[in-house]
């Protein structure tokens, strides 16, 4: 038995993680080329004029705060779903080639189908993340499903339908120049079109995964415990799935692939509030939020005046806690 | 007697190399001007055309989303054989026709240069990251290495009573200017120090920006657009493209540049203005420089105007 951890009474935690959020947006609200002053951000927030600092907030910064914030809720939320429904430590949207599926889902779109909604390319991400954790999934199935496996096969397939989505970067070029995808995972230039474009997904599937919360602990628990305990696995699994891909889809779909944020946040919350996921998920949501938001803030300042792509900054912090966390589920077994 | 006479020859032979170029690497020795030439970037193709000596190779293809010939080359560059794009030269191509000394770029061809040398003498410039003066100190050195150095002398003396002409025609008292080329993804500032910058100042059109983190060319968003506000904006793009720059003038920010509100805001062929940065290059920019109005710091009319989305 692994000792217990000291965890936060719950109403602090959420106080925190709301604070950190807070905090996060106003950072990167007031983060730019221009200098604009903290207390002078919170009032053009609330109160735009003509002035150039207000259109600067209200047009580019704003809205992409906004889209960071969504995003990295998504995925946060994405990660904790997936770690409950297969309970392993090591799922998420990125290692599980989800974001790899979705990324070249809505290139296909980009270079086949260009003339799509917005709406049909995040349900076409969506698409691309189902068809990659199936593949996933059922490779590992067949030489036994553990959690290191999974993530190796993962890892494997992500880097398989990578090399195909640069594959349509470089073939079609031309068309794909303009597709807003960067496959490093970007925020820059984001704008209140997408916003409003993961926004319908992202709400409610956030709000439906809250609520979803218990089932979730059920599965947690094993197949059986579950069944056991009076909960219908199987339907309750494909929504849960569902939700997971398509949460990861429509983050996807206006940042590109972001590896490992699913991956860190879940265990985060964890760490501060127990297992629980009726804690659990809500506090993932705020943590990926406000994560997502600093890291883009940090990728706009690490190679002034360039941006450096902020997927690649988050998996630089990413990718030793994966070592660490595959390291210690090796351990357990 | 014979030990004296070997131990000597290569001194003579030293002695004979009658032409000597200093470039990035060092410096290249010929006995004789060299007649096969590969080139692997446009200004230095442009060079040798304008000094009437057609290469036995150059990058002029579109692999790796290389973009081709600049449209002012391409009739002159007809029949010149194609060894590869400048970000992918074919090793296997420029091998098979044979070249004495392949002129490469300093900064793009870095990694390269060591597989080039196998093949033939390298000589590096800086084309992409040099200054105005730069290229015309590449045209007397590449004049001299195919042995018109009288010719080049005569195409840069040529070149600087053009410059003297524009010259006249540049407002003194015109508020700097910013130059970048957008892309469908970027927006990216040529600095004072950039080709096209180093020449507009030449022409006595001061440039806003300056290099950064040794850069002379950097990416900038709307909002350090607006930051620096520039009086007068040079965006150079290519028609079969939708540039970043044009998703920016949707933005109410853009009606707050000075440029937007000046009607300064010009439009140039990136691929001609940015990309060949040789003597023929340069007369195409002085001309479309003097009929737009940029000099004089008249508003931006006609096809010179931006094009608002």
């Amino acid at each position: 038995m692994t000792p217990r951890r000291l965890t936060l009474d719950w109403p602090l935690a959420v106080l925190l993680a709301a604070g950190l959020l807070v905090f996060s947006l106003l950072l990167a609200v007031s983060v730019g080329a221009v200098d604009i002053p903290l207390d002078q951000v919170w009032r053009l927030i609330f109160r735009p004029d003509a002035s150039n600092e207000s259109l600067i907030v209200h047009t580019l910064r704003l809205p992409r705060a906004l889209v960071a914030l969504l995003v990295g809720a998504s995925l946060g939320v994405a990660g904790a779903l997936m770690q409950g429904l297969t309970r392993n430590p090591l799922a998420e949207p990125g290692l599980l080639g989800v974001n790899a599926g979705a990324a070249l889902g809505l290139l296909l779109g980009v270079v086949f189908f260009p003339g799509l909604p917005g709406w049909g390319m995040v349900l076409l991400a969506a698409l691309g993340g189902v068809l990659a954790a199936a593949l996933v999934y059922s490779l590992t199935a067949v030489v036994g499903l553990t959690p290191v496996r999974l993530a190796l096969a993962g890892i494997a397939v992500g880097a398989m339908l990578g090399a195909a989505a640069s594959f349509l970067l470089i073939m079609f070029e031309e068309r794909t120049r303009g597709a807003f995808i960067n496959l490093s995972g970007s925020l820059a230039g984001r704008t209140w079109e997408h916003f409003w474009l993961i926004l319908p997904w992202a709400l409610p599937a956030l709000l439906l995964a809250v609520l979803l919360a218990q089932q979730v602990n059920l599965l947690s628990l094993g197949e059986e415990t579950a069944r056991s305990l009076g909960a219908r696995v199987g339907g309750v699994r494909l929504l849960v799935a569902g939700l997971a891909v398509l949460l990861a889809g429509a983050a996807v779909s206006v940042a590109g692939p972001v590896g490992f944020l699913g991956l860190m946040v879940p265990h985060l919350a964890r760490g501060w509030v127990g297992p629980d996921y009726r804690r659990v998920l809500p506090l993932s949501a705020l943590l990926g939020a406000s994560l997502l938001s600093l890291a883009d803030v940090a990728a706009r300042l690490v190679d002034r005046p360039l941006e450096t792509p902020v997927g690649i900054l988050v998996v630089a912090l990413g990718a030793p806690f994966f070592v660490y966390l595959a390291r210690r589920t090796g351990q357990v077994h | 007697m014979r030990k004296i006479l070997l131990s000597v020859l290569p001194v003579l032979g030293l002695g004979l190399a009658q032409i000597q170029v200093k470039h990035e690497l060092g410096t290249l020795s010929l006995n004789a001007p060299a007649k096969r030439v590969v080139v692997l970037e446009y200004s230095f193709l442009d060079t040798l055309l304008a000094l009437g000596v057609t290469p036995v190779g150059a990058a002029t293809g579109t692999q790796g989303g290389d973009r081709g010939l600049p449209p002012y080359l391409r009739a002159r560059a007809e029949g010149v054989t194609s060894i590869g794009s400048r970000a992918q030269p074919s090793l296997e191509a420029i091998l098979s026709v044979r070249p004495e000394v392949i002129i490469a770029d300093a900064f793009v061809h870095r990694d390269l240069i060591p597989q080039l040398q196998r093949i033939a003498p390298v000589v590096a410039f800086q084309s992409r990251r040099g200054s105005f003066d730069d290229l015309s100190q590449q045209v007397l050195d590449i004049g001299r290495m195919v042995g018109k150095e009288a010719q080049a002398r005569q195409l840069l003396e040529d070149q600087e009573r053009l410059l003297q002409k524009a010259r006249a025609f540049a407002n003194p008292k015109a508020p700097p200017l910013m130059t970048a080329v957008s892309t469908p993804n970027s927006f990216t500032v040529h600095s004072n120090e950039s080709f096209i910058g180093s020449l507009l100042e030449r022409l006595g059109r001061k440039n806003l920006a300056r290099p950064q983190n040794n850069q002379t060319q950097y990416e900038l968003s709307l909002e350090g657009l607006v930051a620096l506000n520039p009086a007068t904006l040079v965006v150079f793009t290519a028609p079969d493209e939708t540039p970043i720059v044009r998703s920016w003038a949707r933005n109410p920010l853009w009606t707050r540049l000075e440029a937007v509100r000046r009607g300064r805001v010009f439009e140039f062929d990136r691929d001609n203005w940015t990309r060949g940065r040789g003597p023929l290059a340069t007369r195409f920019i002085l001309a479309e420089l003097i009929n737009s109005g940029l000099l004089a710091d008249k508003p931006a009319g006609g096809s010179f105007a931006f094009k608002a989305p």
